[in-house]
């Protein structure tokens, strides 16, 4: 016989687990909070490359915030130690700059900046080396080569306080190259190292650089005097990927009569790359069959020429965009290499691709002297885009023709707006403001230097992103 | 013999023609002494001294009408004038003297006190008289003293003392009067068994101090005679026989507890007459000598002895001021140093050998008693000798072998570096010092009080002889033995040995040591190995089960101190166990009508109370933002904790599961505890009953913190399922003595059936879960790879420390998940997934960080802006905090740091990147200028941080954590101390005090121009908060004996 103050108590705790279980079903979670308290304050540098030490010629400097409502002041490390006041909507563009690496100091808002350099020696040409504000044990430089007529240069920058050691190898179509004397080269601490490639490797025709760092933390870029025989001269420069991704988009490009165009994909990975190049013309996608699952060798570079892979119907399509991604989700970096040979235009570009879009876009001035330039924008979002675009000068007001405004892109398009009737010949910079997320590129032809220059559009920094994952290779 | 040889002579001193015989009256003091105060009044009545009166003065005796005391009085001093006073309430020996003196006219010259149970031959008085009167400067002389039954033994040839005012009095246990000591001495003092005084140095004097009432009065006459320059002699010729009736017990004394009376008076003694510099070096000494005694009272487990040292240091606390009034009194008539004095003093070597000797003596009379107990013990140890034969000893062995091998991974891996589980400092006292530090150094700095599990911890690596790697092994051994023990006692009173063995490793290899383990959660661990005290004693508070001579105030007090220990480490456990009470008392008062469930219930609430009292000051600031406790419950933080209870609730908890602990397993005890239920009978079975309550009862807090309807009380699933734990390993230890003593009382049947098969599926599914995770080793902290985590850390904190020893202070900031705690706890909650260590890496003393305080705030920002790239000048920015050094974690996290233009990357390895600062902003130093960076992080203006401010002078003399001194500073100038700003600190050079600037979230002083001189820099403690740690301490010994005094003391005799 059971006691009865058992079944009592017996009841009662039979209920209250009803309770708790009906609790654990039907509650709902507490979720985990992640406090991140408001940035101090905005100080923050990009790193531009010094000029090569054995070949002549000028460069200078173009900064632009990206917030068109604050201002900022700008200080060049260590050249300048005064700091300029960089208001909204304006330019700062400095020339003289001699030869050392700078670092382009904005405090109060971020700034975006970028080198425009001009060769008159070993290869006249022109060349917009984008300023980073990346520090990255690795980096990559799809775009080169050591072919015959080419000199292909290696600038590293290490702009912090620790002596860097790197070591330098090649990603070419047959697998990676590695090479002793480049296993680790140093980089001093705030001063830069120029290593010329073509003392260290024989003839390759695709030659992807990859940098990695054994100590310390480096920024790399890559400079190209190309002087072919029968092809365009001029010169061709970019900054490096410190990251592998798996999408890759440029919004210029094009085929036809006179332009070549092709895209060197490197796979940084020990697993082979799959990678389709879908094309965007003014109106469609243009989706070749032989740009489809590309194979990129494992720790090797693939180059892929447009001319070659389209038809012979497609080859007058004219401008062309091209959006690059690997199927099989090895990240690779990928670079593109223009050669112009017109009526109009003459010389050679390299650019690496941009890999975010985003509403707000600083587009740099390529080139001192533009003879005529254009941007061009790319919309790879589902949505349709309403850009605007302000040009910003420096000393001057800015500019809003009603032509660079309201401007429709529609999905999966691209567009080429000319603006050299409005920069006429003068330095300007370009914001771009858009209803969605689009990549813009800006190419500027110098006659003067009988070269072409380009430069990809520079996303305005989205305060408290997540790092961008870095594969290592 | 105690006191300096002065004079040797053996004719008695003759009283010149020139001097007029001196008046003497005799004052005796009885108090229940009839059966002496006959001898002594005869003593008085035969004195060959002609000119003698005799006072009697009664305080306050026992009447007895039919022989009144003053018939007594007048049958025995017929050959004197006489006169008898009665007090009307006991006065204690110098207070009655006082009192009668203030009633009767005298024009007595010499006043002779004497006691009852003392009388003298006849010639003694005449001979103290011819002594007193030799010297104008002898105010005080007292006879030689023997034995009442045995005039031969000598009792007292005048007394010393040490500068504590022990008494000393140089004879050897029952020494024999062979005239060794027949020398007229100067003594320190003589006791008032009998003392002949001068009438007028004794009114000079204002008689004796009446606020004693008992012991020590006597010292304290003489010492103030001495002090105003008279001096104190033993006459040897004259003797009296002293019964010291008190003292032999042969009657009791009206001021008890006698300790109590004599350690109050020595210390009032002691601060009245000795001069004000050594009064100043003596008062601590004193008191820490008495906190010492307490320990030892601890272990001679006599708690009540540690309440009277306690009351004796209350009172002279409260009286001070009027000591301090008397004591002004005694020093304004001082004619003699203390240095002249200290000759008749006994040094304190001498004084330790006394009471050596004493101890060597005390000892040896204890002997037999703890003989019989140690033979006691052979007698139990061989027993268990003879049981561990055979398939015992067998299994004991292989039970070790497992342990050994589950453990193996812990035990022989260097320190662990996880979540709570850090490494020991490496100075042995490192966590002592700290928790006596006002300031502490966790994080930026911060102020008190400390927690009081600094104090725990630190008994460990002092256990461990200094090896800091073997304290927290012996830490994490010591929670899991006492975790045993727990849970072996708590079913102790219902259950077989068998039952107490298999709920005790029920209880220590479940599931809290598992996860507690892996986890790192000391907090869980130390809840852990305490909760099975506390419910133990709630069960036998609420009536569940009361062992012969159960006593109610030990219990509570073993519910404070488990309590307090517990709370140390996880505060909310306070209101957990309130619930265990609110559970049992209720669950009792329907099992047990009638029961009376108010005082039940008030007891356990008490002893939770008192354990929230022993950890004051630290409990207080429990409400404080960001304080231990108030994480847990305030926004946004409670749901970091809430969201660790997620796939945790009622279900769980009733099938006996933990988090990140073997589930089988649990479900094994839960059918344990199933068949416990079932099969238990009477008191085994209420038991069962009331320990389900319990698992239900956690089951559905769970639940409540889970779905965020209640804001976690405690951190962790590990810590919520701590009493659940207890209760399932008690259940399974009910299940084992169920079927050994209830199943055979049953009928064959169904139940054995059901109760044999639950119970060998729940063992084997219980054997099944464990073996695994033993023979993997899985008993180590960082779910099993402590040892690669231990490995990289030391990595880390070898070359943080060789950067300590070259560079002086500075702190570490470790960016990252891999240093991060696997789960939050309130110890260390580390929301912004970055922490501050100083120079070593991770320590113990890096717990209990508050991280809410206006430093914090601007530090969270800089790193803030690093982390979303706002600035490339981070270096630059944590060198502004002392910040030497950051550890990030490789991987995508680590790319923002390594943007940084100011940290040089020191090592970069597959897991970690070390960077260093080159010249960040002194703990503490001297500038012309504020460091820029500290004004720019305070006015939030990056671009005035070019001008960099070099450290003209950093200040290396760092004493603690709260002081600094730094010889020859000069101004003008600025001292920055890099630690929060706290209006606590303060800087002086010489005696001129700095004035205090705004110096950002840390704190600046100006040093004016032309100031010169020693720099001094400390956080200084408020004396409040000393009194009130002393205070705190005194309770920690009080509750510790009450806790575990023994049921039935022996009579204990007091040796003074």
């Amino acid at each position: 016989m059971i006691p009865r103050y058992e079944i009592v108590i017996a009841i009662v705790l039979a209920v209250v687990v009803g309770l708790g279980a009906a609790l654990d079903l039907k509650g709902t979670p507490v979720p985990a909070v992640a406090t991140t308290p408001s940035p101090l304050f905005e100080a923050r540098a990009d790193f531009c490359p010094p000029f090569l030490a054995d070949t002549s010629g000028d460069r200078s400097l173009a900064v632009q915030t990206f917030d068109q409502t604050s201002s900022a002041k700008v200080g060049i490390e260590p050249r300048s130690p005064s700091r300029s006041t960089l208001g909204p909507e304006h330019l700062l563009y400095k020339k003289e700059l001699g030869r050392q690496a700078v670092n382009v100091v904005g405090y109060d808002a971020p700034i975006g900046a970028t080198q425009l350099v001009s060769f008159t020696a070993p290869v006249k040409g022109v060349a917009a080396m984008p300023c980073t504000d990346q520090a990255s044990a690795h980096w990559f430089l799809p775009a080169g080569s050591s072919a015959l007529g080419y000199d292909e240069r290696l600038l590293l920058y290490n702009p912090f306080p620790d002596e860097a050691v790197v070591r330098v190898s090649f990603l070419t179509s047959s697998g990676l190259r590695a090479k002793a004397n480049l296993a680790d080269k140093p980089v001093p601490a705030r001063g830069a190292t120029t290593i010329k490639l073509n003392k260290f490797i024989l003839t390759q025709a695709t030659l992807g650089v990859q940098v990695d760092t054994i100590r310390g933390r480096v920024t790399a870029w890559n400079v190209m005097f190309a002087k072919p025989k029968g092809h365009p001269t001029g010169v061709q420069g970019a900054v490096g990927a410190p990251d592998s991704a798996l999408r890759w988009y440029f919004p210029d490009g094009g085929v036809g009569s006179g332009l070549d165009e092709t895209l060197t994909v490197v796979n940084p990975n020990r697993r082979e790359a799959r990678v389709t190049v879908s094309l965007i013309g003014d109106r469609e996608i243009v989706q070749p069959p032989k740009l489809v699952n590309i194979a990129v060798p494992p720790d090797g570079a693939h180059l892929v020429s447009l001319p070659h892979a389209l038809k012979a119907k497609q080859s007058h399509l004219g401008g062309l965009g091209a959006i690059v991604q690997s199927s099989n989700g090895v990240p690779i970096a990928v670079a593109r290499t223009m050669t112009y040979d017109t009526r109009k235009i003459i010389g050679r570009s390299s650019e690496l691709g941009a890999v975010r879009p985003s509403e707000h876009l600083f587009v740099p001035p390529a080139t001192a002297s533009p003879t005529s330039e254009s941007i061009i924008l790319m919309n790879a979002s589902p949505d349709d885009a309403t850009i605007s675009i302000t040009l910003t000068r420096d000393g001057g007001s800015p500019l809003q023709p009603s032509k660079l405004t309201a401007l429709t892109l529609r999905s999966g398009s691209r567009i080429q707006v000319a603006i050299g009737k409005y920069t006429d010949g003068s330095v300007f910079g370009a914001l771009v403001t858009s209803t969605a997320p689009v990549v813009a590129e800006r190419l500027s032809y110098s006659r003067a230097a009988r070269d072409t220059a380009s430069v990809m559009g520079i996303p305005a920094p989205v305060i408290g992103a997540a790092p961008s994952p870095s594969p290592s290779p | 013999m105690a006191s300096t040889l002065v004079e040797s002579e053996t004719a008695r001193p003759a009283i010149t023609d020139d001097q007029e015989i001196p008046s003497v009256l005799a004052i005796v003091v009885t108090h229940n002494g009839r059966q002496w105060l006959t001898d002594s009044l005869v003593g008085l009545n035969t004195q060959t001294y002609p000119t003698l009166d005799v006072l009697v003065v009664d305080d306050a005796s026992t009447r007895e009408p039919d022989r009144p005391l003053k018939r007594v009085a007048k049958r025995h001093l017929k050959r004197r004038r006489w006169a008898y006073l009665r007090t009307p309430r006991p006065l204690g020996f110098g207070g009655a003297i006082n009192w009668a003196l203030s009633r009767v006219r005298t024009d007595a010259d010499l006043l002779l006190f004497i006691h009852d149970d003392a009388a003298l031959t006849p010639e003694s008085l005449e001979w103290m008289v011819a002594r007193i009167l030799t010297e104008d400067s002898i105010a005080i002389v007292g006879p030689k003293v023997v034995a009442w039954d045995d005039p031969a033994r000598l009792e007292e040839v005048g007394m010393s003392a040490d500068r504590f005012g022990y008494p000393y009095k140089g004879l050897d246990e029952d020494e024999i009067d062979l005239g060794q000591h027949d020398a007229s001495v100067e003594v320190f003092y003589v006791t008032s068994t009998c003392m002949l005084m001068r009438h007028d140095v004794f009114r000079s004097m204002r008689g004796w101090d009446s606020t004693m009432k008992a012991f020590s009065e006597d010292l304290d006459l003489c010492w103030r005679a001495r002090v105003a320059g008279h001096s104190v002699r033993v006459e040897p010729k004259a003797k009296a026989r002293h019964a010291i009736a008190l003292a032999t017990g042969q009657r009791t004394s009206r001021f008890k507890p006698i300790r109590y009376y004599i350690r109050r008076n020595r210390l009032r003694t002691v601060t009245k007459n000795v001069s004000g510099p050594r009064l100043v070096a003596l008062l601590p000494q004193f008191v820490l000598l008495a906190f010492i005694e307490m320990l030892g009272f601890v272990v001679l487990r006599e708690p009540g002895e540690i309440v009277n040292l306690g009351r004796a240091l209350l009172w002279n606390f409260i009286t001070f001021p009027q000591t301090l009034s008397e004591r002004a009194r005694v020093q304004r008539k001082r004619r003699v140093s203390d240095g002249r004095l200290r000759r008749l003093t006994v040094r304190q070597s001498t004084r330790v050998r006394s009471y050596g000797a004493h101890l060597i003596e005390n000892v040896g009379d204890r002997w037999g008693r703890r003989a019989e107990v140690l033979a006691q013990r052979s007698a139990q140890a061989r027993v268990i000798g003879r049981r561990l034969r055979g398939w015992a000893g067998a299994g004991a062995a292989v039970a070790i072998v497992l342990l050994l091998l589950g453990f193996r991974h812990f035990l022989w891996a260097p320190p662990s570096s996880v979540g709570e589980l850090l490494p020991y400092p490496d100075r042995v006292t490192g966590l002592v010092r700290a928790f006596f530090s006002p300031w502490q150094s966790v994080g930026l700095g911060q102020p008190g009080p400390a927690p009081p599990a600094f104090l725990m911890l630190g008994a460990f690596p002092l256990a461990a002889l200094g090896n800091v790697a073997l304290a927290q092994k012996l830490l994490v051994l010591a929670l899991g033995v006492i975790g045993f023990i727990g849970a072996y006692k708590l079913v102790s009173d219902v259950v077989d040995r068998v039952g107490r063995v298999a709920a005790g490793v029920a209880y220590v290899l479940g599931p809290i040591g598992y996860s507690g383990l892996r986890g790192g959660d000391l907090g869980a661990l130390v809840l852990g190995a305490t909760a099975p005290f506390v419910i133990l004693s709630m069960l036998r508070l609420t009536g569940w089960v009361r062992p012969p001579g159960w006593v109610r105030g030990q219990s509570v007090a073993r519910v404070s101190l488990a309590a307090a220990i517990s709370a140390a480490f996880v505060p909310g456990s306070l209101i957990l166990y309130a619930v265990v009470a609110i559970v049992l008392t209720a669950v009792g008062a329907v099992m047990h009508k009638g029961r009376r469930v108010v005082p039940s219930l008030a007891s356990c609430l008490i002893g939770l109370l008192i354990g929230w009292v022993l950890l004051l000051p630290w409990s207080a600031t429990w409400g404080r933002p960001g304080s231990s406790f108030s994480v847990l419950i305030s926004d946004p933080s409670w749901k970091t904790f809430a969201h660790s209870f997620q796939n945790h609730g009622m279900l769980s908890v009733v099938l006996g599961q933990t988090p990140k602990a073997p589930a089988l397993f649990g479900l094994g005890l839960t059918l344990l505890g199933l068949v416990a239920l079932v099969v238990g009978e009477g008191q085994r079975r209420r038991v069962a009953f009331a320990l389900w309550s319990l698992v239900v009862a956690s089951g559905l807090f769970v639940a409540l913190f889970a779905s965020g309807l209640l804001r976690p009380l405690v951190a962790t699933p590990t810590e919520a399922g701590a009493i659940p734990a207890v209760a399932f390993a008690a259940l399974a230890g009910l299940a084992v003595a169920s079927l050994r003593l209830d199943l055979p009382r049953r009928g064959l049947g169904l139940t054995h059936a059901l109760t044999i098969t639950g119970l060998s599926v729940g063992l084997l599914l219980a054997v099944g879960a464990l073996l695994p995770s033993l023979w993997h080793g899985e008993w180590a902290p960082g779910q099993g790879s402590s040892s690669d985590s231990a490995r990289v850390t030391a990595q880390i904190d070898s070359v943080l420390g060789a950067a300590g020893q070259q560079s002086g202070q500075f702190r570490a900031l470790w960016v990252g998940e891999k240093w991060l705690p696997n789960e939050a706890t309130s110890s260390r909650f580390v929301p912004k997934g970055y922490f501050l260590t100083g120079p070593k890496g991770q320590e113990l003393t890096d717990l209990f960080g508050r991280n809410e305080d206006v430093g914090d705030g601007a530090f969270d920002r800089v790193v803030s802006s690093i982390e979303t790239g706002t600035t490339d000048r981070g270096g630059s920015l944590l060198a502004a905090f002392n910040v030497g050094y950051v550890v990030v974690q490789s991987g995508p996290e680590a790319r923002p740091w390594l943007a940084q233009r100011d940290l040089t990357l020191t090592r970069s390895a597959a897991t970690f990147n070390l960077f260093s600062i080159d010249s960040p902003v002194a703990r503490a130093g001297v500038y012309s200028a504020l460091p820029s960076w500290v004004t720019a992080i305070d006015q939030n203006k990056p671009d005035i941080t070019s001008d960099t401010t070099s450290i003209e002078r950093e200040i290396a003399g760092q004493l603690n954590a709260s002081s600094y001194r730094e010889k020859s500073v000069a101004g003008p100038g600025f001292v920055f101390l890099a630690e929060q700003r706290s209006g606590g600190w303060a800087a002086s050079i010489g005696d001129e005090r700095l004035d205090r600037v705004d110096g950002g979230w840390g704190n600046a002083f100006a040093i004016p121009k032309g100031v010169r001189g020693d720099l001094t820099l400390r956080y200084a403690r408020r004396t409040t908060s000393l009194l009130l740690l002393l205070a705190i301490t005194l309770a920690w010994i009080v509750v510790v004996g009450a806790a575990f005094s023994r049921r039935a003391r022996a009579p204990q005799k007091v040796i003074e």
